[in-house]
């Protein structure tokens, strides 16, 4: 399987070559951005537990603001983006407190629409964050889940610790309390 | 090596041919063959890199928790530059094809993909399967053409398969399998054009049928009871295409046509043998025919068009009877199920089919010797049995009888033919 190749490629290669390494490289910065100059928020949420083939172990997070209604424009449409509103609460933990087409003041973020609704008030939908695993090491995975279902047991709360930046929303940590 | 030159020095040892001959016939068959083989070692230096990027992934899949991100994202990258700079070595210093090439560029795509998930799984980014397995796609694909690799190249379309199976399927329209795909099909193109004679480029054409075919399904959205129809027709369609004229020059690609062809209209016909599936027909998914305005009713319309006039077409290459039956039973089924025929007589007429097709290939490996074509035939009724046994309620003395009497079958008819070769008839 012998043949030529043209010398002209080989610029191309090393182009190629080259987006491989800034595509990853691009993800860390913009991610390091938002952990350095993002608010910090904590969100309650419910984890369980599937395995990714190439991602290790990770607890698939549901947060309390995807089982909330928000008021909705009736041209909005399922899986559409829109911009979600973060204000923190009294208790410490944050809520997003409405969702819109436009970029909101102060702290936002992108969320997709799960779910559009007519009600007798007027037009609900649910809304889906785009963050929704946290990644454990295997060794953990068991401490982890076993630790999740004593503090569920107990009703006491699991918050989600991200930061928002520029409507970039970075998972961080997650805190027993 | 092919018999006969295996017979050559047996020959000439007994004196029938002098060395000369033998040596004239041996570079004649030398000549002949248009076949490259692959080197040894390519093939061992791509399953070596196969084996190592595969470890790393596993490796990967724990995540190193008592490293800093910092290590942590070294980790992931050291083997992804690793790769460039073998690729970039081998490139420089050896041709195209070259073992080099190919297991650097090998290695490189397997280390991509490790990175790229460790990077993920260390930063807690967002994402799915799908999202991921299209970032490594697009990122790898450009080494096919610029390498240029052959394994990518493999590799690329069993990705671009198994993003398309994952998005394909959730009934969202057309998934981005298509796009990627037209990506990958030039190199598909330029192969066929130059690299007819290299052995390993011969799966693609078989790989990119079957690629095609398990993704069919995704251009006939909305989903309906047509959908059925569309596969049994693309079936039919390339049992035609394995003799359309001048592709026979290419043994390869007929082969593909055949393969992919007949498996694909077999698991169609055992589906089909399962009462369940005509009760539920016409209504699959809630209507009969795609709407008009969809592109599904043109796939439709087009593969049975095109199916039908195959038949009607003039020149009939490579006229073998049993092709020619199994090239007429989608439109017999098809009949069958535009006529929407009572349950009963569905699950009975194709149960019969696929029974009569069983005994026609005894009867024809019987009559010319074929082993294999017999152990086809009793394969397919032992299947048909199997299947049987699912929506029936035989005893488990019928059933036990069934079996016993198939293994007898089994035996007696490999003996006959074994012993009637042995005789010479």
């Amino acid at each position: 399987m012998e043949f030529k190749w043209p010398p002209w490629t080989f610029p191309l290669l090393i182009a190629a070559l080259g987006i491989q390494l800034i595509v990853p490289l691009s993800t860390i910065w913009n991610n390091w951005r938002v952990l350095a100059h993002g608010e910090k928020h904590f969100l309650a949420c419910a984890p369980v537990d599937p395995t990714d083939p190439f991602r290790g172990k990770y607890l698939t997070l549901h947060f309390a603001i995807e089982d909330s209604s928000y008021a909705a424009l009736p041209d909005w449409e399922i899986d559409q983006t829109v911009y979600g509103h973060f204000i923190h609460q009294a208790d410490g933990s944050s809520i997003i407190d409405q969702i819109s087409t436009s970029i909101p003041q102060g702290d936002y973020c992108k969320v997709i629409i799960a779910d559009f609704v007519q009600r007798q008030d007027g037009y609900r939908v649910m809304i889906r964050l785009p963050i929704s695993r946290w990644y454990v090491e295997e060794s953990q995975a068991q401490e982890m889940e076993v630790r999740y279902r004593e503090h569920m047991r107990n009703h006491r709360p699991l918050l989600a610790e991200v930061h928002v930046f520029n409507g970039r929303l970075v998972l961080s940590g997650l805190r027993f309390l | 090596m092919k018999p006969v030159i295996r017979a050559l020095s047996e020959l000439e040892e007994a004196g029938i041919i002098d060395a000369a001959t033998a040596d004239r016939i041996r570079q004649y068959y030398q000549d002949k063959s248009p076949d490259r083989p692959v080197p040894l070692l390519l093939i061992f230096g791509v399953i070596g890199s196969l084996l190592t990027g595969l470890g790393i992934i596993l490796i990967v899949a724990h995540n190193w928790e008592w490293l800093s991100p910092g290590w942590q994202t070294a980790c992931a990258l050291i083997p992804v530059v690793l790769g460039q700079l073998l690729l970039i070595y081998g490139v420089r210093k050896h041709s195209p094809g070259s073992t080099w090439r190919e297991s650097s560029s090998t290695f490189l795509v397997f280390a991509l993909g490790a990175g790229l998930a460790m990077i993920s799984q260390i930063f807690q980014l967002p994402g799915e399967l799908p999202e991921f397995l299209l970032v490594w796609i697009l990122l790898a694909l450009p080494l096919i053409y610029l390498v240029p690799s052959l394994t990518v190249f493999y590799l690329g379309l069993i990705g671009i398969t198994w993003y398309g199976i994952l998005t394909g399927y959730e009934g969202r329209g057309l998934s981005n399998y298509w796009w990627l795909l037209l990506l990958w099909l030039p190199a598909y193109i330029w192969g066929l054009r130059r690299l007819q004679t290299v052995t390993w480029f011969r799966w693609s054409h078989g790989l990119l049928l079957l690629s095609l075919t398990i993704l069919l399904g995704n251009l006939t959205y909305p989903f309906t009871a047509g959908t059925w129809l569309i596969y049994l027709f693309w079936t039919g369609l390339l049992l035609h295409l394995a003799d359309l004229g001048q592709w026979s020059i290419l043994p390869w690609f007929r082969e593909s046509f055949r393969w992919i062809g007949s498996l694909g209209l077999w698991l169609l016909l055992f589906i089909f043998s399962f009462k369940p599936f005509w009760e539920q027909w016409p209504k699959w998914h809630g209507q009969y025919l795609p709407p008009v305005s969809s592109p599904s009713f043109w796939f439709l319309v087009a593969f049975g068009v095109l199916y039908l006039t195959l038949f009607f077409r003039r020149h009939q290459s490579g006229y073998i009877q049993r092709e020619m039956v199994l090239k007429w039973v989608p439109a017999l089924v098809s009949l069958c199920l535009m006529f929407q025929v009572p349950a009963l007589w569905g699950t009975a007429i194709l149960n019969a089919l696929i029974l009569g097709l069983g005994v026609y290939s005894i009867l024809q490996g019987w009559r010319g010797n074929h082993l294999a074509e017999v152990n086809r035939g009793l394969a397919i009724i032992l299947l048909l049995i199997c299947c049987r046994f699912f929506d029936t309620n035989w005893s488990f003395i019928v059933r036990g009888l069934l079996f016993t009497i198939m293994g007898i079958l089994f035996f007696a008819a490999n003996y006959w033919i074994i012993k009637r070769k042995k005789d010479g008839i």
